[in-house]
């Protein structure tokens, strides 16, 4: 059983990392605070189920993961609310005309799942494994999400600029 | 002869500099004769380097909720409100994000509240209703920031609130009381609903107008109480009860809440 002044600790050393996630996940500040806010609230909530010497980061990205998962179940019984988040998305406008600007503005705009992805493994910096753990799928799952997700990513950045592309190598 | 996932997840390894020698051998032969593959390794050679991102500051309004965070608020999880309604109700706020969405089930119990204690008639903390203590409990989380950013148009709110309730709901004008309306937000209490709506002060934490269609149907007078550090109005109108929650006196409040009793609702 976890104690829960360490839950707190670990949760403060890990919140620049939830947010990062958040913030890649989310298409608004305003959603990426509330989801780090709740998954936060989730971690306290469950600090009991926590078994120390396991890993916490991974614990902590599983929960924002499966109140992300909640999240786009949500959002698929309430599909008219896409037309208006849409009016109201608005890119952030201090994003530098550089090329890895470029490359984490594509980024946002993969499919969610891939975004997950992406994030968890070439971000986060978890493994292949984990990750799968994290999003609750096989990872032959996260292994085409990454396919798919960096071959997009790719076609995009050829289209948009190739010369950006030298550039970032 | 190499499935296709499988060949994905060899080439990525690969790119990756996780595949073992024997994975790399086999990667580097599937490279020389297949054309496919050599064209999706540089495909994700593109994109290698690409991925670093700095880490922001830690938010300290977050920081703060964390260290302020008491366990033995998980004992009123018991009685279907407490932390798990604030948890609940913040799931409400992520999925709502700028705009209004229904969202989860906040608990049975919670649904349950007597009817009597749906309406402004019994105005002690001891007596408070139990939707008005979750939705009091739920409002200490927020703080400036919440909803600084949030900015829904007045008349989509309106239109997508009157459509919830199956009433015709105005979101009450507040400038002339130093309120801005930032955003709404539907809950669901099972197939039931929970409508807030939340405004910024110039100088204060956010204020919330939370409504709620009951078993009732009459009008009361407005009370005047508060739960913990949350100051709130209540009052029946019609089917609907209505409470305004936040850190005000009492001369603000009783301001506000008489400005919107008389505008929330159509005659």
């Amino acid at each position: 059983m976890s104690n829960i002044n360490n839950t707190k600790t670990d949760l403060i050393a890990l919140l620049p990392r939830l947010q990062r996630y958040a913030g890649n996940l989310c298409r608004s500040s305003g959603d990426a605070d509330d989801l780090v806010q709740m998954t936060c609230v989730r971690v306290l909530e469950k600090h009991e189920q926590f078994s120390p010497g396991t890993n916490f980061d991974r614990w902590a990205f599983t929960i924002m993961s499966s109140v992300q998962n909640n999240h786009l179940r949500a959002q698929k019984k309430h599909q008219h609310q896409d037309i208006s988040e849409a009016m109201l998305y608005t890119q952030d406008d201090n994003e530098s005309n550089t090329y890895h600007a470029q490359v984490m503005t594509l980024v946002k705009n993969l499919a969610i799942t891939q975004r997950q992805a992406i994030s968890l493994v070439y971000i986060e910096g978890f493994s292949y494994r984990e990750t799968a753990e994290i999003l609750d799928v096989p990872i032959g799952t996260i292994m085409s999400r990454i396919a798919r997700g960096r071959a997009k990513l790719s076609q995009q950045l050829l289209s948009n600029d190739p010369s950006a592309v030298q550039g970032g190598q | 002869v190499i499935e296709n996932h499988d060949k994905e997840s060899l080439l990525i390894k690969y790119v990756d500099d996780h595949a073992t020698e024997a994975e790399r051998e086999q990667a580097e032969g599937l490279i020389r004769s297949d054309r496919t593959a050599a064209d999706f390794v540089q495909q994700l050679e593109q994109t290698r380097h690409s991925f670093v991102q700095a880490l922001p500051p830690a938010n300290d309004n977050t920081v703060d909720m964390i260290n302020k965070w008491q366990p033995e608020a998980a004992s009123s999880q018991q009685k279907g409100f407490g932390l798990k309604a604030i948890c609940a109700t913040l799931v409400a706020g992520f999925f709502a994000g700028h705009l209004l969405t229904a969202v989860t089930d906040l608990g049975a119990n919670l649904y349950k509240s007597s009817a009597d204690n749906q309406t402004g008639q019994q105005v002690t903390d001891a007596t408070t209703p139990e939707w008005v203590r979750l939705v009091a409990d739920y409002h200490l989380l927020y703080v400036k920031e919440t909803i600084a950013d949030a900015q829904v148009p007045v008349e989509l709110a309106k239109s997508d609130v009157s459509g919830w309730l199956a009433r015709n709901t105005n979101i009450p004008e507040l400038t002339d009381q130093g309120m801005q309306f930032k955003r709404a937000q539907q809950l669901s209490v099972d197939d039931d609903v929970l409508i807030q709506l939340a405004y910024l002060p110039e100088n204060n934490k956010p204020v919330a107008i939370c409504i709620r269609k009951t078993t009732l149907n009459k009008n009361t007078d407005i009370s005047y109480s508060n739960h913990g550090e949350m100051d709130y109005a209540l009052w029946q109108d019609g089917q609907h009860a209505v409470v305004i929650v936040g850190q005000l006196n009492q001369p603000e409040l009783e301001l506000i809440a008489e400005k919107v009793r008389s505008t929330l609702f159509d005659a």
